[in-house]
Order: C-alpha cells, then structure tokens, then sequence
C-alpha cells in the first residue's frame, strides 16, 4: 500500500471539520494504515486526546514520518483550548495542539478551508501563523452549515461560557471554604480572609 | 361542596390504584402529560429508593399536584376559599409566637408538597394582624408565576392593603428590605436561584445543590429572624405546614462586622434552613418540585478540611480552567491558502 503524496514523508497533520464525510473519511485511513493518529474528543470515533496523542509523538523516534488527523473544532474544553485568540472583531479560545505538534515536533499542518481547499503551514511557523490559519479553520467549519455536526459545541469556546463555568467553580470553592468554617467545626482562620478577597477578585475580574 | 368532597374521593381513589405502580409506565405518563426522558425516570428511582417507595408514589402525587393548580387556576373564588379551608390543617398559633414582636421576618417555604396553599393559606393568615407581602420572581420573566399575580388579585385585592407582592428583581430587593425594617414579613421560596453563577453550593438530599443567601441576608440586614416552613402531606389533598425555629443572626447593624462573617452567617443560616427541610422530607422527598433536575444531577458535595481545603486551593490557583496559556492578538495579515 502506497501513502498518497500528502502523506510521503515526514511529519503531518491534517485539520478537519467534524463531518460525516471527514469522519468516514479518517476511519478509512485509518483502516488502511495511512493514518496513525486520530485527535478529537468524540468517544465513538476512537480519537485519542491531545495529551495521548503527543505522548505518542513524544515517544516516536525523530525521522519517524507521523500522518494524523486533527477534529480540532473538537477541542473546546478549557484544557483543551487554552490559547485566547483575539482576532480585532471576536475573541475565542483556541486548540494548542497544532501549535505544539508545528513547534516541537515538526510536523506540516494542513488547515480545511472548504471541499479541495486547504491551508499549509510550514513546520517551525510563528503563532500568529498558527493560529489565524486556526481561526479560518473555524471559519470554513462555520461554512459547512448543517453537515457541521460539533457547531453546538463551539459555545466552549467564547469568554462569555468560560467565565461563567469560572465563577460557578469559585462559587463552588467558596461554598467549601463556608461550609468547612461555619458547618464543618472547623475554626475561622485568618488566612481565609485573604482567600476570600482572592475569590472575590478573581470572581468579579473574570478572564484577562 | 358536594362536588369538591365528590371529586377529591374520586382523586384519593386515583391516587391509591396508582401508588400500586412498581415501574414506568408510558400510558400514565401520558394521562399525566407527564414528559419524562430515561435520566428522570433513573433519577426518579433513585429519588423513590431513597423513599422507599414505588414510581407510582409519584405519579400519585403528580396528579394531586395537577389536580390542585387545575383547581386554582380554573375554579370559582367561593371553590378555591372551600377547597383551602378544608385543605389546610395547620396550626398557626405556632407561627403566632414566632412572630411575636414588632421586627420583621422572612418566612421561607420551599416548593414542596402543596406549597401554592400554604402560602396562600399564610397570607391568609398573617394578613389579618400583620404587613405580609409574597416575593417572588416576575411573571415577566417568569411566566408561571402569573398564577400567583391572579391569586393574589383574587383572594387578597381587599383585604385592606396588608398582603402584597413584591417581584423578585433590583428593585423588589431594595423594598423588600424596607419592607422587613418596617416591621413587615416576607414569604420567599428560597429553594430556586435565577443565576447559577451567582448561587452558592449546600448539601442537600445527599448531593450538591444550588441555592441563593438571599432569603437569609435580608432577614440579617433587616435585623429580623428566618422562619422555615414547609407543608406537609396529611392525607389526600390534605397538608398542615410546620414551622421549625426562628433562625436569627447578629445585625448588620453593628458595624464592622466583616463581610467574610456576614457571608459565613448566611450560608449558615442557608445551610440550617435546608438541613431543617431535609429532616421533615424524609420518606417524602419525591413531593418537591426540582426532586427530578437534583437527582439527575450526581455531584456529591465536597465536605473538605483545612488541609483538603489547602491543597485545593493550590490545585485552583493553577487549574488551566483558570488561566489561559495566553493571548494572542492576530495581525491584520493573516495567511492565504
């Protein structure tokens, strides 16, 4: 079995669209031995996540060639997609993995931009390169319409969702702090005052 | 009469043939217009394990709760005071002394059980000697709550002006307190927050729940008590409401006092309050209102000490949740494909 030309040689990373097509598509690959890893978070299709696939990586030897397939609207979670990307217009959290994957390991990215249309990074780029590649990914998902099937999820992705999953985890802390003092016959220490104000600013502040 | 003593016999038979019912069952449900996907149905069996009762307790108990709003909604103002008066078996002379006095209070009744009469059947009550006003969330937003908007114009619209309504929002806050300072008592439903992200998180029924310390911060701003209140099933459409305790709490009066005491006081007096609620809903939990959305919930409330306590305060401060790796503003000159 031949690996198609995208695939000869070295180390590369394709960055798809969760849709039906793209997910029959990366099985078949991947049932053909042209593909040795499957990034994404959806159970059913066998992907690993990010940190098993770099572990992979890390573990590979360094001219080994890699070819994988990343569902990077996928990857809305905050560990996740950790990098706030401010593009003038919106703000969204974005995947670190093809940074990663381009920076440390060397590896070719391949961006989805519509049906035969892609766009290629070279290994080593700059993050801003990455990353607006990254943001018209996301664009051209976008353009799928209904086919799209992780549009539902990119809420996960905006300031607004992730400050209000933070204030709920402050929210929950605090409630553990007043419980344990008030509830828990656990004496008043003066230190939780601080942790407290911290709360507070944290709470009211919000993302940076 | 006659007919209200007919109808709640055929009700109370209902009620018994469908206790029998061990499983689900999607013709009842239908009858009930009941919707309930396999999460209620799971967290419905817990809730009844935890009862020790069967999935038919339930929709026992949905009937007579659909029966009862059915009736409040549709029937005759002279039908509704009938149906109430032979509803209600409470005592009130308990809820007299704890309000003995001239201060305000805050009344607080969860949504359990026939919660619409007990309230009604507390304005009723304490409108007679008292300033008593209901504080609940707008039927603006909230489009249930109109019901108790037409009950009160029904039952209350001339009783000289001592029961009201105050709208759970910034402005209803502000009168609310006054309303309190002023000697008044505040009826407030404190088991429903409008914010998750502003609630704070108690043990409750064996998990997390959800919940504002407003009803507790009012009554400790207004120098006045909590009262809990939570009616209890006494037979077929029968129910006599129990008052635990006044809970008070030192005034904010006094200068000085800190906010982290302040906020240690209302999450205490929270947390008494539902451990109160907890106590009396033993065997009988499946009669509160959210016993479907807080069972399918599994999240167990973390009890911590101080050295736990530590340890995730460390674990928080660096949780990638929290902080993001960082920020990148992208330049006008993006990439061509």
């Amino acid at each position: 079995m031949h690996r198609p030309a995208d695939f000869d040689t070295g180390r590369q990373a394709i960055i798809l669209p969760t849709t039906s097509d793209a997910l029959r598509c990366a099985s078949l690959l991947s049932d053909l031995g042209l593909l040795d890893v499957t990034v994404g978070r959806w159970k059913d299709i066998h992907a690993l996540a990010p940190a098993q696939a770099l572990a992979r990586v890390e573990h590979s030897k360094d001219e080994q060639s890699i070819s994988m397939v990343v569902f990077s609207d996928q990857l809305v979670s905050a560990v996740d997609a950790p990098v706030l990307v401010d593009t003038g217009s919106t703000q969204h959290f974005a995947s670190s993995i093809e940074y990663v994957l381009n920076n440390l390991y060397g590896f070719h990215l391949r961006f989805f931009l519509a049906a035969r249309r892609s766009l290629d990074i070279p290994a080593g780029s700059s993050a801003n390169l990455v990353f607006s590649a990254h943001h018209k990914y996301l664009l051209a998902c976008e353009a799928q319409g209904a086919t799209w099937v992780a549009r539902s999820e990119q809420i996960r992705r905006t300031p607004d969702f992730r400050r209000r999953q933070q204030r709920i985890r402050i929210q929950a802390l605090r409630s553990s702090l007043l419980f344990m003092t008030s509830m828990g016959h656990h004496p008043w220490d003066k230190s939780y005052d601080g942790k407290l104000q911290t709360l507070d600013h944290l709470y009211s502040r919000g993302l940076p | 009469m006659m007919l209200s003593l007919l109808l709640t016999g055929a009700l109370a038979g209902a009620s018994s043939l469908l206790q029998r019912i061990r499983g689900p069952s999607p013709l009842i449900e239908d009858w009930l217009n009941l919707q309930l996907d396999a999460n209620d149905h799971q967290a419905l069996r817990q809730a009844c394990e935890r009862d020790h009762c069967r999935l038919g307790s339930y929709y026992s108990w949905y009937l007579e709760k659909k029966f009862m709003a059915g009736l409040l909604r549709q029937a005759s103002l002279e039908t509704i005071r009938e149906a109430l008066t032979a509803s209600d078996q409470t005592d009130y002379s308990q809820l007299d002394c704890l309000l003995d006095g001239r201060s305000g209070h805050v009344i607080a009744i969860p949504h359990f059980g026939h919660y619409i009469p007990a309230a009604i059947g507390i304005v009723n009550h304490v409108s007679k000697h008292r300033d008593i006003a209901a504080f609940y969330a707008d039927p603006k937003t909230h489009k249930g709550n109109g019901l108790f908007d037409d009950l009160r114009d029904k039952l209350f619209s001339g009783c000289g002006g001592r029961a009201e309504v105050l709208h759970a929002n910034r402005e209803g806050l502000t009168k609310a307190l006054r309303f309190i300072k002023r000697g008044g008592i505040l009826l407030m439903f404190p088991d429903v927050h409008t914010s998750l992200e502003d609630s704070f998180v108690i043990p409750f029924l064996g998990r997390s729940f959800n919940v504002m310390l407003g009803s507790a911060a009012l009554a400790r701003k207004a120098n006045g008590s909590l009262i809990p209140a939570l009616p209890v099933c006494t037979g077929s459409m029968r129910y006599r409401t129990c008052f635990g305790l006044a809970l008070r709490m030192p005034t904010d009066s006094v200068r000085g006092l800190s906010r982290s005491i302040s906020l240690q006081q209302d999450y205490a007096t929270t947390s008494i309050l539902f451990q109160w609620y907890e106590q009396l809903m033993v065997g009988r939990a499946i009669r509160w209102q959210y016993i479907r959305e807080h069972f399918i919930s599994q999240t167990p409330f973390k009890r911590l000490d101080p050295a736990s306590f530590e340890t995730m305060w460390e674990a928080f401060l660096s949780d990638p949740r929290f902080v993001p790796l960082s920020i990148l503003r992208l330049p006008n000159d993006a990439p061509h494909d």
